[in-house]
């Protein structure tokens, strides 16, 4: 009686153990597949990035859809969804991905209320940017220097992160990819 | 005696259970390591042809068709440097499904050297249906096979579906895509 009593215990203990492994075998291969789709997505956005001219980048990838090159609210802007990612729970829009460039908000000293209901400004590329997670501030247009000027028209490198946050099967989790835009071609287009 | 029995009975059942649950995740575990290996092997190809996409020469692409066209293979030449100021190229290579098309392949366009990377493309795009004309997908392209490209500009747009037959009859498949830019 005591041997039987001690082979049920082993069995459940077994069982247990294995069915653990089995959970987190299925658990790591959710978590897998969700980091590869926000790899691929942020590898697919910088390409994105890099098929257009350096000088249209900050004006089809921020955060204002003012200054987009082909009319308001056309140009695909700083936020995306990405497929097969579920949005965190304190984002309404229903995106995951965001593109981070080194902005700065600019108050402009005309009172004129823009199309879009924001406050009146503007946002521009700026070498004197505090980013860190972007080596913020550094020189943008080959100068040498770091000033406060706007640099969207004539940098020859831009800074560029990419961040995915989403609400994944077992909690939050993100992803995040950097790299440096630069114009290789500086004799037509300087 | 009773207990006896009924312990018996108890260790019968449970042992039963038992063998049928290993059983379960024995078949679960094979589908899953399939599912794995596939996905791994579609990862490994689209990898491959984005690298080959990466330092191909954009002028020398062809076909290059722009949404809702597609190609299922391409040729192109490598920017392999420089030489008394000119540019030397590679000699054109294709990469894209063979005639059967179920096999992707790299090779050189004169056939000298061709290289299979894997022969389980499906007939047609995940959640494509062939031959009704219409966008299943919704990924602007119409009734596109397994490896389709398409082209904006620079960038060049891989797509690859892969797709296996277990022994147990049942079917799995793998969607994997991605962009790049040519680099040179």
């Amino acid at each position: 009686m005591l041997e039987l009593m001690i082979v049920i215990a082993i069995l459940v203990v077994a069982v247990s153990m294995f069915s653990q492994i089995v959970t987190s075998t299925a658990q790591m291969r959710s978590v897998s597949r969700e980091r590869s789709l926000a790899a691929e997505a942020a590898r697919n956005v910088l390409e994105r990035m890099r098929n257009e001219p350096l000088s249209d980048v900050f004006d089809l990838f921020n955060a204002s859809p003012e200054d987009d090159p082909d009319g308001l609210g056309t140009a695909p802007g700083h936020r995306f969804p990405v497929r097969g990612l579920r949005p965190l729970e304190s984002v309404d829009d229903g995106s995951v991905g965001e593109i981070v460039m080194p902005a700065l908000w600019v108050a402009l000293e005309r009172k004129t209320k823009s199309s879009a209901g924001t406050a009146d400004g503007l946002w521009t590329l700026r070498e004197d940017s505090l980013d860190e997670s972007l080596d913020m501030p550094r020189d943008l247009n080959g100068d040498n220097m770091i000033d406060a000027l706007d640099h969207r028209y004539d940098a020859l490198s831009i800074p560029v992160l990419v961040r995915i946050a989403w609400q994944g099967r077992y909690g939050a989790r993100s992803l995040e990819m950097r790299t440096v835009l630069t114009d290789f071609d500086l004799g037509d287009t300087r | 005696m009773i207990e006896m029995l009924l312990v018996l009975a108890l260790v019968g059942v449970i042992t039963t259970k038992l063998a049928m649950v290993l059983q379960q995740a024995s078949e679960v575990h094979r589908t899953e390591s399939s599912g794995i290996a596939l996905q791994d092997q579609a990862n490994r190809v689209i990898d491959q042809i984005a690298w080959k996409v990466l330092s191909a020469r954009r002028e020398s692409l062809t076909p290059a068709p722009e949404a809702p066209d597609y190609a299922v293979r391409l040729r192109y030449q490598v920017h392999m440097g420089f030489e008394d100021g000119e540019v030397v190229m590679g000699d054109p290579e294709v990469i894209g499904l063979t005639d059967t098309g179920e096999q992707v392949y790299w090779g050189l366009e004169d056939n000298s050297r061709t290289v299979v990377w894997c022969n389980t493309v499906a007939n047609y795009l995940m959640n494509e249906i062939g031959g009704d004309d219409l966008d299943n997908n919704e990924n602007s392209l119409f009734d596109e096979a397994g490896l389709a490209f398409d082209v904006d500009r620079d960038l060049v747009r891989i797509q690859l579906t892969l797709r296996r037959l277990l022994s147990s009859g049942e079917v799995i498949t793998f969607h994997e895509e991605t962009a790049v830019t040519c680099r040179n």
